[in-house]
């Protein structure tokens, strides 16, 4: 399931790209009006085939109708101790998120190297424009092709991830259901740590004018390639470790990569 | 809306659930034996196709972002803006990600995903829409970074698939 958490990146790739051409033919107004019609198209199929999932809500609107047909009193499992108010999940929801960035040194540490990952990315996404549309003169539209080596990295990654499945399965079943360690998720993010920056050196030494296109443009495979190796796993891990307060660490990470992805987008501009 | 999946309500009302029905000791709800309103128990194809719904919304609000880059040129001779402020508008909107969900999850524990991913998303539609009439830059970099934010409640979710 978590290999779905890879496929935003596959976003990235295509919004560049497909950004490019768009544009340059029809302008910024229709570059939204792109963006309202899928975000609209997604609601109108949300409305249509996307019932409601998530068990404690079903469950306990199930309470609610058989209360009002029934002489008895009933309430859903997840509400047998406490109510769920809106007032307790807002609080933690913005206060938990903070504590366990600044004192658990897994998700500090592990977010971290995330943020940094996710800011690299926002950054080749600023340096590919300078390298392939000012420096080889591309015109807009073919300068975001480049963008295609990250996507082919990131597909490589996906079916690593899948392939590696049998790997986790197959260690995992040494131990007990109930006590297999967490780090067994972890070995994917020791290739795509070697593989990320192997991919930045090989596009900071081939980008010049005078070196063949290609050749930058495939140091993009070992950096998407990288990226959901290093993804995947590391969110695997966190969701093991911290397993019912995972949703609040991964809160914790996201928060944290999306402020170094807007920061870093900054340093390069264009 | 009628469901897909309806349990009988006969056999709802006669499972023997734990507790006793009183205000004190309350019948304790849990998904009963062949529930077909359980989601997990869905048709196979089904549940494939809702997870892979689910984190396409997420790439569609990552694609929303990134592919900005096609209105730099034109925003440029619209706008006269200069590169740091037309950058704010892929910044902003990442920086939307970081703070939209954290509004976002909590309300969907408590009202339920679907109802907030169609809320959000009419909004970010209609912030996205309302920009095409932007006046000046600013205007538009803003409406980007809200545009984030309420687009940001796919992540929430595709967090909480597993």
């Amino acid at each position: 399931m978590t290999i779905f958490a890879a496929t935003p990146f596959l976003g990235t790739v295509f919004g560049n790209i497909i950004g490019g051409f768009f544009g340059s033919p029809f302008g910024w107004k229709w570059v939204q009006g792109l963006m309202s019609i899928i975000t609209g198209l997604l609601v109108l199929i949300g409305m249509i085939f996307v019932p409601e999932t998530y068990s404690p809500v079903l469950l306990r609107y199930r309470a609610n109708r058989l209360n009002k047909s029934t002489t008895f009193i009933y309430r859903s499992k997840f509400e047998e101790i406490k109510k769920i108010d809106l007032k307790t999940h807002l609080k933690n929801s913005l206060s938990r998120p903070w504590i366990f960035l600044f004192r658990e040194p897994i998700v500090l540490f592990f977010s971290l190297y995330m943020a940094v990952i996710y800011g690299i990315l926002y950054m080749l996404v600023g340096a590919f424009p300078i390298v392939y549309h000012e420096e080889k003169g591309w015109s807009p539209g073919i300068d975001g092709l480049p963008f295609l080596g990250i996507g082919v990295g990131i597909v490589f990654g996906i079916i690593y991830c899948i392939f590696d499945q049998y790997r986790y399965r197959k260690s995992s079943s040494k131990y007990p259901a109930n006590d297999i360690p967490c780090e067994l998720r972890l070995p994917p993010s020791i290739v795509g740590a070697f593989a990320l920056p192997i991919s930045l050196f090989w596009f900071g030494w081939t980008n010049y004018p005078s070196v063949h296109f290609i050749i930058p443009i495939l140091s993009g495979i070992p950096f998407g390639f990288g990226i959901v190796l290093v993804f995947v796993s590391l969110v695997n891990y966190m969701i093991d470790s911290y397993v019912i307060y995972s949703a609040t660490v991964m809160a914790a990470n996201s928060i944290l990569r999306s402020l170094f992805g807007a920061a870093f987008r900054l340093f390069i501009l264009i | 809306m009628k469901r897909f999946y309806v349990t009988d309500i006969e056999k709802l009302k006669n499972f023997a659930y734990r507790g006793k029905g009183t205000a004190e000791e309350p019948f304790l709800i849990d998904w009963i034996d062949d529930d077909y309103e359980n989601p997990q128990k869905w048709n196979r194809i089904y549940k494939w196709f809702l997870t892979i719904f689910v984190s396409f919304t997420a790439t569609v609000v990552i694609f929303c972002s990134s592919v900005y880059v096609g209105e730099f040129d034109s925003l440029k001779n619209e706008f006269q803006s200069s590169r740091e402020v037309l950058t704010l508008g892929i910044s902003l909107n990442v920086l939307g990600f970081a703070l939209g969900p954290l509004i976002w999850a909590p309300l969907s524990e408590v009202f339920g995903r679907r109802i907030i991913f169609l809320i959000t998303f009419l909004s970010t539609t209609a912030f996205n829409l309302g920009s095409i009439g932007s006046k000046n830059i600013w205007t538009h970099v803003i409406l980007r970074f809200f545009a984030g934010a309420f687009g940001a409640s796919s992540f929430a979710n595709v967090k909480l698939l597993n």
